[in-house]
């Protein structure tokens, strides 16, 4: 299964911009710091962590040229994309999607409330996974990562 | 664990009770028994047979089809399952695929819907885990386990300390897994090892 595939399928093509990818990545890291912060619940610091990994899992999209359509199961695919994306190892996506289901069992059934060893592997593969991203994009879409180089000071 | 079963039952009986209680709420025929137990057709005849002879195993016949499952109104349905899951069904594959990582284990068991034997082709496995383990081992360790009975393994973490701040002041989820049918495969639930 490639990307291409998915089109019609949950994805559409649809360019990005280095102004959008820095948003991303802006946002990313808030909420990764934010997730870092003890004098909040872990039922809070879960799920900031979760959105931080579901924003990297899109910026991923995005920065290869896709974004999801909306609709049901869109954080699953992006998700599922990642070792398509930014190469991980397929292994990995099935701990990544165990957040995913915890997450929205506490959301929409409150049938969760993350133990500190759950809170702390969510953030450490959150973590993870955004070194990984911005790894990848500056070995692949530097373009997209570097700063725009500053305007000369014209004759 | 798998001594046990040896003990107790024949290779045959064992493997045939193994399958039926890894979902006892669905329906077997003869021959596909026979083909994911490996066992020949008529030698799980015989024990079907025997099974069905006992009330242990129930059997139907629908449109001239015969299938069988555990017999939920057997007065000892849940000492079966339960013994069956802990020596040679469900239990005994998690507690074999969580061995290389039991020195960082404390406390392993099943709980939810699987353990109360209502358990739904479509249900998660449901997993307590207390101990060092790091998440992403936990999930990986239980992957071989998710391919082989067919559906995800769900698993929760708690530290050790976590745990037992968590059981002394009552919390809820954990008063309800205590408190509702489930089988430890391993350490203790009073002390975890």
């Amino acid at each position: 299964m490639t990307l291409d595939n998915l089109i019609g399928r949950g994805l559409e093509e649809a360019e990005t911009d280095r102004q959008e990818l820095a948003r991303y990545l802006d946002r990313i890291r808030r909420k990764l710091a934010d997730s870092r912060q003890t004098n909040i619940s872990l039922d809070s610091r879960f799920d900031v962590a979760f959105e931080a990994l579901l924003q990297i899992a899109l910026a991923a999209l995005r920065a290869r040229g896709y974004r999801t359509t909306s609709g049901a199961g869109h954080q699953q695919l992006a998700i599922q994309a990642l070792p398509k994306t930014i190469g991980i190892p397929p292994g990995e996506v099935r701990t990544l999607d165990e957040f995913r289901k915890r997450r929205s069992a506490g959301l929409y059934l409150a049938d969760f409330e993350p133990s500190a060893a759950e809170v702390e592997a969510l953030v450490a593969a959150a973590d993870r996974l955004q070194k990984q991203l911005v790894a990848w994009l500056k070995a692949h879409r530097p373009g997209l990562v570097e700063k725009a180089p500053s305007p000369k000071p014209g004759k | 664990m798998e001594r046990i079963a040896a003990t107790l039952f024949g290779k045959t009986r064992r493997a045939a009770l193994a399958r039926l209680f890894l979902d006892p709420a669905r329906e077997y025929r003869l021959r596909e028994l026979a083909r994911l137990t490996g066992i020949s057709a008529g030698a799980m005849q015989h024990e079907l047979k025997q099974l069905v002879a006992a009330d242990l195993v129930r059997r139907s016949e629908q449109g001239g089809q015969v299938t069988y499952r555990p017999n939920a109104e057997s007065p000892v349905f849940d000492e079966l399952r339960s013994l069956v899951e802990k020596t040679s069904g469900i239990g005994e594959l998690v507690r074999k695929a969580l061995q290389p990582a039991a020195r960082r284990i404390r406390l392993a068991l099943i709980y939810g819907s699987i353990a109360k034997g209502a358990n739904r082709a479509r249900s998660d496995l449901d997993l307590l885990v207390v101990g060092s383990i790091a998440f992403g081992d936990l999930v990986r360790l239980l992957a071989p386990v998710e391919r082989r009975i067919g559906r995800e393994v769900s698993p929760r973490l708690f530290g050790e300390q976590d745990f037992r701040e968590r059981l002394g002041r009552g919390e809820r989820f954990l008063k309800s897994v205590l408190r509702g049918p489930h089988t430890v495969l391993m350490g203790q639930v009073d002390d975890p090892r």
